[in-house]
């Protein structure tokens, strides 16, 4: 049986040689087939592709660890040209603790007694 | 061999005609003293009996109305439904569609749930807006529409939330630039941008959280969320700046004029 | 005639030159007033005619659905749109239908009262009834549907049904079988024959749907026992008139029976070593051909590569037949997919379970690989749930090529449960228990539950709630609190009242193992019968005798007395010491709290939980009592059991387990914390029948437990070959046997007289034992005897198994081959239980 650890891939899966195909100075079409649509585009008007991937290692019930995080940035010039490729790897991620407060919304939460209503009843009051 | 009608006679026989006007006054009284759901049966059998009188017009629409107030929502979109399709130039047909809209709208669960039902609030709202901009319940319609749009965003939020508390940086992101593009006139657009900066920053995107805080701060400049991102920014030294160049501020600047 | 509404009746509009049009007049129209079918006209007075826009008014008039046709002409410079009404439909009624009643037919079908009527929905609305009685089994059924002109343009509709009667299936037989018989195959498929039992059973209903169903499963059976090239030839039912049912004949080419052949993989992906992915096959070669297991190797494969990165990487099995040999050499085949990302993954229906609950089951995010098996997994999953009629998971083509959208639409079903039960059983007596199952509470996935038992022996309520992804991750952490009152009189003289709650964390470490670490805390207080009763005059000091006060002691206390000088009863006799209960259980007496932290380690391969068939299961607990709390105890328990399939139908079961409890820091483990034996463990035993036991001359046989045991047990489970297999009878053939010894703390016990005095009494091993085993002889200075030995028992016997209606029975005939004299034996047990 498999060992304890799960490891798993995220988001976009990059290949080196993949990478060797688009110099800089090579269209965004090229860039479009090579690397296919990108994971989120940065730009409205395309400035900059960005392709995201990630790494996480599970052990058992232990929270999944990133074991890896990389981001490919295509940044375009004028004229839809590449102009420079930044990589940024997981030391440049921050650790970020998330702001736990919601915006408030409405809409009918199911009550307790209400699901016990209908699951008896078997439709949904 | 059994004839057609030998098994109950007098089901087959028009129902012995009661004059229409008695039939809906009778649902009248029913709906004021508030048994909604007997009324809506007599307003269904005045339909049945007179179909071509006016007080089936009339009783189509009461009885749309007894079935929303019965809070038998199915019954009342259907009936209502007929209505619109019926009468479209009546002056009740603004009525039937808002009918229509409010019985979605009163079925819309919290934003952890399919959200179907604001969907088609959103829909009927909309449709109410656009075939009667006129009517009295424009207003109204207006109102709830941003409330159903706003459950719909509210829903994104979530799922966005979800997949940030998991690490999935990339699924959060694409799910809060949905709200910004979409949903921008909602409550939960500054919450957004509020999250881009996080998801952006724990990527290590920094230009890209900058600008999400730029752009919160300046619409925004007194929301709490707005704090944070300068907050969660400064951990690290950074301010927001605006990078005129990213997709953010020209989105912004595309759908709200401003900037 | 009026034409088909919906397909627009083009021939309506006649050609007319470009007019402006200067108004628009309605004719024909009687309930819709004439504004509404301007309404829906594109053309408008003032614009000029075209044939586009009038073929557009038709297409929205015929939408609306009021009307059978639609004409628009031009007459002069009117444009004239003449149109026909639908009828509405006044009453809508059934002639002829028994067994499906009004309100059913009514609520399928389309045309209801006071719609309006439409052809289109009237033959829609027929096919609905025909497949509702198809699927009640009555193939031949037919259905006329009646319209009734009614004044006003009104109709009645009426539908007449003619139910026929139950076409069933008379007989199924094969043609071509050899390696299975024809009973074999008919326990395969899902329709069955004509029987006196058919009144209770759907399924020998011809239903040509179910037939090719069967086909499949044959297939699936074929392939999965190695005979690779089955097929199913022909599936012919012939009707009998007369008898009004079919004959069901399946023509198969078995093929040979094929055996795997080489094995090996190749892999067309740049850098993944073919070798590396040959722990995932489960195709060995010499093994039976088996279709499943080379399907359940794809996926395993799949998922292995995806976990390394290689999401896309597809495999596909390549067979080549080798027929004198008759084996296959199979190969597996690795090769790059299509690079398709999920772009957004949609979940809908969900109108009580959170949208999270559901996502949660998917190991893949939006942005991810776009994977066909990992997707299947999740499927699994969400079934697995039970919250769900239906889950179905469909891809539609996202915003770019290489883009998909997940579409996870759910169906959900009631999960809250509450079940009675009752039931009888040699051990309990009766017992009747209810409980309150919410599966699902409030959508998030956490599971309460609420129960109670109440039996002649057996009171006991349990509450239990778990949150089965505690932290966000697949962690089940769980509370328990609960209360039990279990009257163990008969076999050792006490009963024992427990209330006590639990903390458990649970978690899967991989498919077959997983870990559930647990904190208990509760108090258990053991009470024996009467201890003091009145003595009978001068009893001045420790007597062993028939003899008290001058009668013979029959009322099963015990024959000894003790001088205690108390009065309980206040009617002057001073009392003598005379307790109901062995001396080791009367030191086992009073409340005790325990603190125990313990887990078990589960693995199992079984197939199926409830029934299985094959696999293997092993666990292994352990419980660590100390930290604070009274006792201070470990105690360690192991089971092994392993099912195979000898032949089809045909399951052989082998189990061991054992268990020690050792008491630590001086502290000497109560009788009432160990293990206590009997018909359970080894069937033609008593209830703690076997094992460590006070036989004090008089005393009452009490059943004093042991600090370790082990047992073992074979059995073949079978079912009865000439009888219908939907009766549900099965027999099996058992030998238990087993051991259980080194007895606890058997005291001594203080006695301390009013007077302050103190006595011992104490228990030692018998020396002898009389003959038939009632009794031992106590050593001299004792107060009272056990036995304590590891000889071991043995059993062998016969059981009944019967699903019937009223619930699973199981009737155990065992007979002890190998028993000690003083063992209490059992040779019929009996139990049965019914949620309803």
């Amino acid at each position: 049986c498999n060992t304890f650890t799960i490891e798993r891939h995220h988001g976009y899966l990059l290949s080196q040689d993949q990478l060797d195909q688009i110099p800089v100075g090579s269209s965004q079409e090229q860039v479009d087939y090579v690397l296919g649509t990108p994971s989120t585009t940065a730009t409205f008007g395309n400035e900059v592709y960005y392709y995201i991937s990630q790494t996480t290692k599970t052990t058992a019930f232990l929270a999944p660890k990133v074991t890896e995080q990389r981001i490919l940035a295509v940044y375009f010039d004028r004229d839809r040209r590449v102009e420079r490729i930044a990589n940024y790897g997981l030391e440049d991620g921050r650790v970020v603790d998330f702001i736990s407060r919601k915006t408030p919304t409405s809409g009918e939460e199911v009550t307790f007694l209400r699901q016990i209503f209908s699951s008896a009843v078997g439709e949904n009051v | 061999c059994k004839t057609l009608f030998s098994k109950d006679e007098d089901e087959f026989a028009v129902i012995q005609e009661e004059p229409a006007e008695t039939l809906y006054n009778e649902g009248l009284l029913l709906a004021n003293s508030g048994s909604f759901v007997a009324a809506a049966k007599k307003f269904d059998e005045v339909e049945t009996t007179h179909p071509y009188s006016e007080w089936a017009r009339r009783a189509l629409i009461m009885s749309a109305y007894s079935n929303f107030e019965a809070r038998r929502y199915a019954e009342a979109i259907r009936s209502a439904q007929r209505y619109v399709t019926l009468y479209p130039g009546s002056d009740d047909a603004a009525y039937a569609q808002y009918l229509i809209a409010e019985s979605y709208y009163a079925q819309i669960p919290d934003i952890g749930r399919d959200q179907e039902r604001s969907e088609k609030a959103a829909i009927a709202y909309r449709e109410l807006l656009e075939k009667y901009p006129q009517s009295e319940y424009a207003a109204e319609a207006r109102q709830k529409l941003e409330v159903a749009r706003d459950q719909l965003a509210g829903k994104e939020m979530e799922v966005g939330r979800y997949y940030l508390g998991q690490g999935r940086y990339l699924a959060a992101i694409n799910r809060f630039r949905t709200v910004v593009t979409d949903y921008q006139t909602t409550r939960h657009v500054e919450e957004a941008l509020l999250r881009l900066t996080e998801a952006y920053y724990a990527l290590g995107l920094v230009s890209e959280a900058q600008t999400a805080a730029a752009i919160l701060g300046h619409n925004y400049p007194d929301s709490e969320w707005y704090k944070d991102s300068y907050a969660l920014l400064a951990t690290g030294g950074y301010s927001p700046n605006e990078n005129k160049e990213s997709w953010l501020s020209r989105v912004w600047r595309r759908t709200t004029g401003t900037l | 005639a009026s034409s088909i509404p919906g397909t627009g009746d083009l021939a309506g509009i006649s050609s007319a030159q470009a007019q402006t049009i200067r108004q628009v007049q309605v004719e024909g129209n009687r309930r819709v007033d004439a504004e509404t079918v301007r309404n829906y006209l594109s053309l408008q007075p003032g614009q000029n005619y075209n044939a586009f826009d009038a073929d557009e008014s038709l297409k929205t008039l015929f939408a609306t659905g009021l009307f059978s046709d639609v004409n628009i002409a031009m007459r002069g410079n009117t444009l004239v749109v003449t149109v026909v009404e639908n009828p509405i439909v006044n009453i809508v009624s059934f002639e002829g239908n028994k067994k499906l009643s009004d309100d059913l037919l009514l609520s399928e079908i389309e045309s209801q009262p006071r719609s309006v009527l439409t052809r289109a929905k009237i033959e829609g609305d027929v096919q609905r009834i025909l497949q509702l009685y198809r699927r009640s089994g009555r193939f031949g059924a037919s259905v006329e549907p009646k319209i009734i002109d009614l004044p006003d343009n009104r109709v009645n509709l009426v539908f007449e049904i003619n139910e026929a009667a139950k076409t069933s299936v008379a007989g199924i037989n094969f043609i071509g079988n050899n390696a299975y018989s024809d009973s074999d195959l008919r326990d395969v498929i899902a329709t069955s024959q004509k029987s006196w039992l058919s009144w209770i059973k759907s399924t020998d209903v011809y239903d040509p749907d179910r037939l090719d169903a069967d086909q499949e499963l044959l297939r699936r059976f074929y392939l999965k026992n190695g005979y690779a090239d089955f097929r199913v030839v022909s599936a012919v039912a012939e009707l009998d008139r007369e008898r009004n049912a079919f004959y069901i004949t399946f023509t198969v080419d078995e093929g040979p029976k094929y055996k795997f052949g080489t094995v090996d993989i190749e892999a067309y992906v740049r850098d993944i070593d073919p070798e590396s992915l040959r722990s995932e096959i489960k195709t060995k070669t010499g093994d039976t051909y088996n279709a499943e297991a080379v399907e359940r190797t794809l996926e395993d494969i799949t998922i292995a590569l995806a976990n390394r990165g290689y999401a896309f990487a597809q495999v596909r099995p390549r067979g080549d037949r080798d027929y004198d040999t008759q084996t296959i050499n199979l190969t597996y085949v690795v090769e790059e997919g299509p690079r398709v990302y999920i772009e957004r993954i949609n979940i809908r229906g969900n109108t009580r379970t959170l949208d999270r609950v559901i996502r949660r089951e998917f190991d893949f995010a939006e942005g991810d690989a776009y994977n066909t098996v990992m997707i299947d997994r999740a499927k699994r999953r969400l079934d697995a749930l039970r919250y769900f009629k239906s889950v179905d998971i469909t891809r539609q083509q996202g915003s770019a090529p290489d883009r998909v959208i997940i579409n996870v639409s759910v169906v959900e079903q009631p999960t809250g449960e509450v079940s009675l039960g009752g039931g009888y059983s040699t051990r309990d007596g009766f017992v009747a228990d209810i409980s309150i199952t919410e599966r699902n509470l409030l959508g998030r996935g956490q599971i309460v539950r609420i129960g109670g038992a109440f039996g002649e022996k057996k009171e006991s309520i349990d509450f239990s709630f778990t949150e089965p992804y505690f932290l966000g991750r697949r962690l089940a952490a769980g509370v328990d609190v609960y209360y039990r009152n279990i009257d163990y009189e008969d076999t050792s003289s006490y009963t024992s009242k427990v209330a006590g709650a639990g903390l458990r964390v649970g978690f899967q470490l991989n498919d077959e193992l997983s870990f559930l670490g647990r904190y208990r805390i509760y108090n258990s207080d053991v009470q024996i019968g009467q201890v003091y009763r009145d003595g009978c005059g001068p009893v001045t000091q420790f007597a062993i005798d028939n003899n008290l006060c001058g009668n013979p002691v029959v009322y099963g206390g015990y024959t000894w007395a003790f001088p205690y000088g108390g009065d309980t009863n206040g009617d002057g006799i001073p009392d003598v010491f005379a307790p109901e209960a062995s001396i080791a259980i009367v030191k086992a007496q009073g409340e005790r709290l325990y603190s125990i932290f313990g887990y078990d380690l589960t693995y199992s391969t079984l197939d199926s939980f409830t029934r299985p068939h094959s696999g293997l299961y092993l666990k292994l607990s352990q419980d660590f009592a100390g930290a604070g709390g009274d006792a201070k105890f470990v105690r360690t328990d192991a089971e092994a059991r392993y099912y195979h399939e000898l032949m089809p139908q045909l399951v052989g079961m082998l189990k061991v387990s054992g268990g020690i409890i050792q008491g630590w820091g001086g502290y000497d483990v109560t009788v009432t914390d160990t293990y206590f034996k009997g018909g359970e463990t080894i069937r033609g035993f008593d209830t703690s029948g076997y094992g460590p036991r006070d036989l004090t001359p008089g005393g009452q046989r009490d059943a004093l437990g042991g600090k370790v045991y082990a047992a073992a047990t074979a059995e073949v489970v079978f079912p009865f070959p000439f009888l219908p297999e939907e009766l549900g009878l099965r027999g099996a053939l058992f030998a238990d046997a087993g051991v259980l010894f080194d007895v606890a703390d058997t005291g001594p016990i203080t006695i301390i007289q009013p007077g302050g005095q103190t006595f011992q009494l104490a228990m030692a091993e018998c020396a002898g034992i009389y003959p038939g085993g009632w009794g031992g002889i106590v050593p001299a200075g004792y107060a009272g005897c056990y036995v304590d030995d590891t000889k071991p028992r043995a059993s062998v016997g016969f059981s009944l198994l019967w699903d019937s209606p009223f619930g699973p029975l199981r009737a155990d005939l065992g007979y002890a081959v190998l028993k000690e004299e003083y063992d209490d034996e059992q040779l019929f047990r009996f139990g049965a239980g019914r949620q309803f």
